[in-house]
């Protein structure tokens, strides 16, 4: 009995073959934008805990100082006076190559680092070069020598010998490869992709950091033994020096790319739900496709139970074909996708460069779970309507239709009961985005499940106008959808979900990139900025050295000069970034930026280093208020700062930063460079006639960024704009899903209606009247699903910003509503809706009144 | 049962999924990140511009217990046999070279920036326990890390060091220590200074420039302690120093040497020592000392000495090594056999070689005589 049930059920599906396919890729390309997304960030991420393994090796702690490093005889107090041997210097920084890429500088002590980064240290292979090259001593010995992996010269049309030059905070600096590391796997390899080796004193002297570390690596043993050595260092160290363990860089990693993978996750899956209506209403009209068949099983003995099997039976082999496919198609788009976001975590970040796309097997699993998942509970309420229908008699579908007529007030007291919870989900105080998905899914369904009451009311209240105008055929076109509830109230909502959707995508970057455009006017005051030519915001950097400002201050013009450092220091919890900003008490009352405190009245306490002003993020994602306590680690040690206010902050700076004036900042940190110079023009001077000024009092050949506000506020928003590219590819495959799906839906159940329609050619309408009815009926259809999309578009906007990128990011934007987002939402249900109706109508006006008849 | 069957085909989806998925996962995850660089050329030293040993020189002493920068390559070289009083033996080397990396002079700023460098190796045979234990170090001559000085003198890589005690150089305190082995010892000296070959100027093979300056303190009574396993002894005994210094290695035609540092019950020394061809059918270049009670020398002269290998020990780590020999040096009287103390005293290090202590039994002009020293064998391993 069980082996015919699973053959007529294979059988109906195998003779709808489009059908099946439209269902299986709504589901199939929600995988893939979740899998996609997934493998994009998990590949940047390996990459970088690639190059950080390359970098960190084997340590187990660091000792790490301020801004700028730590002084050099820390260690040699750590060699010869506590006899620490497992322990390395380390000076890093950045390099540029001429066409713009970024290679990371490890300086090393060849001669100490062996057991922390065995590649610079075992026994050799001999290297490719012919050169009887004495390499090491040329590192150590030779100043401006250094070595890369054989891959990275390959890529770089370099061989043993050759010169590189590279442009190093403002200047520029060549280096002799004076060898090359065999990688002996793929693996190592990867990791020192991009990596360019040298002994530390050229790294002091190529980064400008003379007399100091940017940290030292220790190997120390999770013992009494250990323990004892690590109290005695940390006893040993100055002030401005602190020990944490290598665990801790990881976590800032982690931390800063997490609001991000957290956004394109809900995003994702918001991808998913549409999958999952689409699944649902697939599955919903098969069964009403079916009734006759099942009816016909249950009389000849086939239990409820096999009926409710045999339809899950269907979803899953449908969510399980999907999802497959879904992976596979994810796998591909992520290789796209690999590098939009790598870009994002350059621009925002840290270096790093993903040549590979990473395939974890948890991301596919993921993938596959979610999409089998969504596919079961979209056919769980089909399957349990299936399980309704009495044996034997093939019941009339105007049965079912009054049946489900009647069950309009229960869908809609289930759809505000959905809608409570998931609003009460959505605004719960807690701190995992998952709970607020769970809500908005909910809110999404809830909304879908007053579809029905939304029909007949807007029947009841457009049908007597569209009789006045069009007369009783298009009253009748009206009451058809109503009529055939069960069907077109299925299909309009799956189309107003997917189209809700893009609207809050759209919405969402639309209103953040108008909040980030304000503030950067309001928070960009200068005419003019001078910073050095580095691809992203460098974090420490040597940036600009001090003699920059001097000069520019004294030339003819410049009104006044304000400054910025960007820096990152540590703090008990972590690394902290730091903005520490050069400005005038006058100036500084300017800034309109502040959400909470006035800047006027707090700039003495900041200038004392008393207090700091800290960001939104920073204060959301800290759980800090104005008063609350900030503590960070300085040269005088670990200090408390008072919060005196709160500024909005729009940059991607992971958990927020930290605002300290100048004054304070060179009290606490031995750091006198800058990241960045502000330049405000006289009274009466343009701007574009203090750049050639600026230009020469700086010099040539410096490596430094003169822009004007216009300019920078571009850069800015072009850095913006790559940041949610990711945003907008996830747009273009909901919208894509949307369309196909629905397109899909409606056709199938117009397809299914042609017959009805034929039915009124036997009764005396004209072919034309026929056509016009039908395609009125679908477009109306499509306006209908357009018009509930606005609102449930707008409100899935709202959670989005107020609630998943407060969340996550931590930022407060103000939501605006774009008239042209939502008129193109309803282009788009419509033009989907009218597509759909061609292929039905053109197969409708083909047959003939009588054969339909006879089929009837 | 259709609950089993959704159960067992979604089980088998998952399997195969499963399968692909572990496939293209192990594929990133490999082992730890590794690639090479060599160290090991690093004890290359030398390059153009290092001065060449071609003829004796005027040694000036304590300036000369020093470095000697101009020189490519540079050893102070500690030996020496103890014993504790409830009469347990040890040996231990405590050895410094420098290395010249370059011989230009670069306009440094960082104070890293380095023209030497140091390794350093310390050893301990525990004869009882049949162990042997030995550590290696780097350092590069900046930051005090490493260096030596003439007066006062001083050689040290990090807490490893050897130090004059007075202005007067002896007596010296040598300082070791790594992973709970230690030696802490105070060594005096009961001869003078053994200027070895031409007053110390010490051919090593038969081409100009093959050659080094040597000289040698073959007699020095040693006392300290040792601490070993958490337990510091007291020990006394008799230490050996090599000093050396040139710009060339072993010769090409040479592959490695035998070292002989002798220290006889008679309070004779020798130092003898066989350059062994690597071509088997050449002639082996000999060299060597013989120190007098009262601290007077006479240079070895070619085929003076007459040594048979009576025993050979196959290294763990690969090669074979002679072990026991029987020396004899007929214009001295002697006939003696040299034993080592433990046969395994390797030293594992990026060069690898074989140093240890010997015990001497034999006869001096018919009399019974005894003796302890160290020997160096190298270019044994494979």
């Amino acid at each position: 009995m069980s082996a015919v049930l699973w053959l007529s059920s294979a059988r109906y599906l195998l003779h709808r073959p489009w059908q099946m396919a439209l269902s299986v890729l709504g589901i199939t390309l929600g995988v893939a934008v979740v899998v996609a997304i997934d493998l994009g960030n998990q590949s940047a991420k390996h990459a970088f805990n690639l190059s950080s393994s390359a970098v960190t090796g084997k340590a187990t702690h660091q000792i790490v100082g301020g801004p700028a490093g730590l002084p050099e005889d820390v260690y040699s107090t750590l060699r010869l006076d506590l006899r620490a041997r497992d322990s390395a210097p380390v000076v890093e920084g950045y390099a540029r190559l001429d066409d713009g890429k970024t290679l990371q500088l490890l300086g090393i002590d060849p001669l100490s680092d062996s057991q922390f980064r065995p590649y610079t240290g075992s026994m050799a292979s001999p290297d490719r070069s012919n050169s009887p090259a004495n390499f090491t001593t040329s590192l150590l010995a030779s100043p401006n020598t250094a070595l890369t992996s054989v891959e990275t010269a390959d890529s770089l049309g370099l061989k043993t010998g050759d010169t590189l030059t590279l442009g190093i905070a403002d200047k520029m600096r060549s280096v002799e490869i004076v060898a090359l590391i065999v990688p002996q796997n793929s693996l190592s390899a990867e990791s020192l992709r991009n990596l360019l080796i040298t002994d530390i004193s050229t790294a002091q002297e190529l980064l400008g950091l003379e007399g100091r570390l940017s940290r030292i690596d220790l190997i120390v043993q999770q013992n009494e033994h250990g323990e004892q050595l690590l109290g005695r260092i940390t006893a040993s160290l100055p002030p401005e020096a602190a020990i944490q363990s290598s665990g801790v860089r990881s976590e800032t990693i982690e931390q800063l790319t997490r609001s991000f993978d957290q956004n394109l996750f809900i995003i994702s899956l918001l991808g998913l739900i549409i999958g999952a209506f689409l699944i649902y209403n697939t599955m919903t009209f098969s069964i009403v496709q079916r009734r006759p068949i099942i009816g016909a099983l249950r009389a000849l003995g086939v239990t409820r139970r096999q009926v409710f099997a045999v339809v899950l039976g269907e979803a899953l082999v449908i969510g399980a074909v999907s999802s497959i496919i879904g992976i596979l198609l994810g796998i591909l788009v992520g290789r796209g996708l690999v590098h939009v976001i790598t870009q994002n975590i350059n621009d925002l970040f840290f270096v790093v460069s993903v040549q590979e796309l990473t395939i974890p097997a948890w991301s596919l699993a993921k993938g596959v779970l979610l999409g089998v998942l969504a596919t079961l509970t979209a056919a769980f309420v089909p399957a349990l309507e299936a399980t309704g229908i009495p044996p034997r008699e093939a019941l009339s579908r105007s049965h079912l239709e009054t049946s489900l007529k009647s069950a309009v007030p229960l869908a809609s007291a289930i759809g505000v009961i959905l809608i409570s919870v998931g609003v009460a989900l959505i605004v719960l105080p807690v701190n995992t985005l998952i709970f607020t998905f769970i809500g908005l899914a909910s809110l999404i369904i809830g909304c879908a499940a007053l579809t029905p009451i939304c029909l007949v009311l807007v029947s009841k209240s457009i049908s007597p106008a569209l009789a006045r105008m069009f007369g009783a055929l298009g009253a009748a076109s009206v009451r058809g959808i109503v009529s055939s509830l069960s069907r077109t109230a299925v299909a309009i909502a799956a189309l107003a979900v997917a189209i809700s959707i893009t609207i809050s995508i759209d919405t969402m970057v639309k209103s953040f990139r108008t909040t980030v455009e304000q503030w950067l006017n309001t928070s960009l005051s200068s005419d003019i900025y001078v910073s050095p030519a580095s691809l992203r915001l460098e974090r420490s950097g040597a940036g600009l050295a001090p003699a920059i400002l001097e000069r520019i201050n004294v030339i003819d013009g410049v009104e006044s000069v304000s400054t910025v450092r960007n820096v990152r220091v540590h703090s008990p919890d972590g690394e902290v970034d730091l903005l520490v900003v050069g400005t005038t008490a006058e100036r500084f009352a300017r800034y309109n930026t502040f959400k909470e405190g006035d800047p006027a009245l707090f700039w003495d306490d900041l200038q004392a280093g008393d207090a700091v002003a800290v960001s939104e993020p920073f204060a959301n994602l800290n759980d800090k208020r104005v008063g609350s306590l900030v503590r960070l680690h300085t040269a005088e040690g670990e200090r408390d700062f008072r919060i005196a206010g709160i500024y909005y902050d729009y940059n991607f700076s992971g958990s927020g930063r930290v605002l300290m004036s100048r004054n304070a900042y060179q009290r606490f940190y031995d750091d006198d460079n800058f990241s960045g110079i502000g330049i405000t023009a006289s009274e009466g001077i343009s701007p574009d006639e203090l750049i050639p000024a600026i230009e020469s009092a700086i010099g040539a050949g410096q490596q430094i960024v003169i822009r004007s506000n216009a300019e920078l506020k571009a850069a800015a928003m072009e850095v913006f704009d790559r940041s949610f590219a990711i945003t907008s590819v996830v747009y273009v495959l909901s919208i894509s899903v949307a369309f196909i799906g629905v397109l899909s839906a409606l056709m199938a159940m117009q397809m299914e209606r042609t017959l009805e329609f034929g039915t009124l050619r036997v009764i005396g309408f004209t072919p034309r009247q026929v056509w016009l009815m039908f395609t009125s009926q679908t477009a109306l259809m499509g306006v209908i699903a357009g018009l509930l999309s606005l609102p449930l578009g707008l409100i899935e906007a709202a959670v989005l910003i107020f609630v998943v990128n407060r969340r996550s990011f931590g930022w407060t934007m103000d939501m605006e509503i774009y008239p042209l987002v939502l008129v193109q939402a309803v282009v788009i249900a419509v033009a989907a809706a009218l597509l759909a109706s061609i292929y039905p109508a053109i197969k409708m006006s083909r047959s003939s009144p009588a054969s339909v008849l006879r089929r009837e | 049962m259709r609950i089993a069957i959704i159960i067992t085909s979604l089980a088998v989806v998952l399997a195969i999924l499963g399968g692909g998925i572990y496939a293209l996962d192990r594929n990133s995850r490999q082992s730890e990140v590794s690639a090479s660089l060599s160290l090991s050329d690093a004890l290359n030293p030398g390059g153009p511009g290092f001065t060449s040993v071609t003829a004796p020189r005027k040694f000036a002493f304590p300036d000369d217990h020093g470095p000697h920068p101009d020189y490519a390559l540079e050893w102070w070289y500690f030996t020496g046999n103890l014993d504790s009083p409830n009469g347990r033996h040890f040996g231990y080397e405590l050895t410094f070279f420098r290395i010249g990396l370059t011989s230009e002079e670069f306009d440094r700023s960082s104070e890293w920036a380095a023209n030497q460098m140091y390794t350093a190796h310390f050893a301990l045979t525990d004869v009882e326990n049949n162990r042997f234990h030995s550590f290696e170090r780097y350092g590069r001559d900046a930051f005090g890390l490493a260096g030596a000085a003439g007066s006062p003198f001083r050689v040290w890589l990090e807490d490893w060091s050897a130090t004059s005690t007075n202005s007067d150089t002896l007596p010296l305190r040598l300082i070791a220590r790594e992973n709970g082995i230690a030696i802490d010892l105070l060594l005096a000296s009961e001869k003078g200074i053994v200027l070895n070959g031409e007053d110390g100027f010490s051919r090593k093979g038969n081409s100009s420039g093959e050659a080094s300056y040597y000289y040698s303190l073959t007699r020095m009574p040693t006392e300290g302690t040792i601490t070993l396993n958490g337990q510091t002894r007291a020990v006394s005994g008799l230490s050996w120093l090599d000093r050396e210094w040139s710009s060339s290695q072993l010769s090409e035609e040479h592959v490695g040497w035998d070292w002989f540092a002798l220290q006889l019950s008679d309070s004779r020394d020798i130092m003898y020592g066989v350059l062994r061809p690597r071509d088997e059918t050449a002639s082996e270049f000999q060299l060597g000392t013989v120190v007098e009670e009262d601290g007077s020398h006479r240079s070895i002269e070619e085929g003076e000495v007459l040594l048979d290998v009576l025993d050979r020990w196959q290294s763990p780590r690969g090669g074979t090594y002679p072990s026991r020999w029987r020396f004899r040096m007929p214009a001295e009287g002697l006939d003696i056999e040299i034993t080592p103390y433990i046969s395994d005293q390797e030293l594992d290090a990026i060069v690898r070689y074989w140093e240890g202590a010997v015990r001497i039994e034999g006869t001096a002009s018919g009399g019974p005589i005894t003796g302890n020293g160290y020997v160096e064998l190298t270019g044994y391993a494979d």
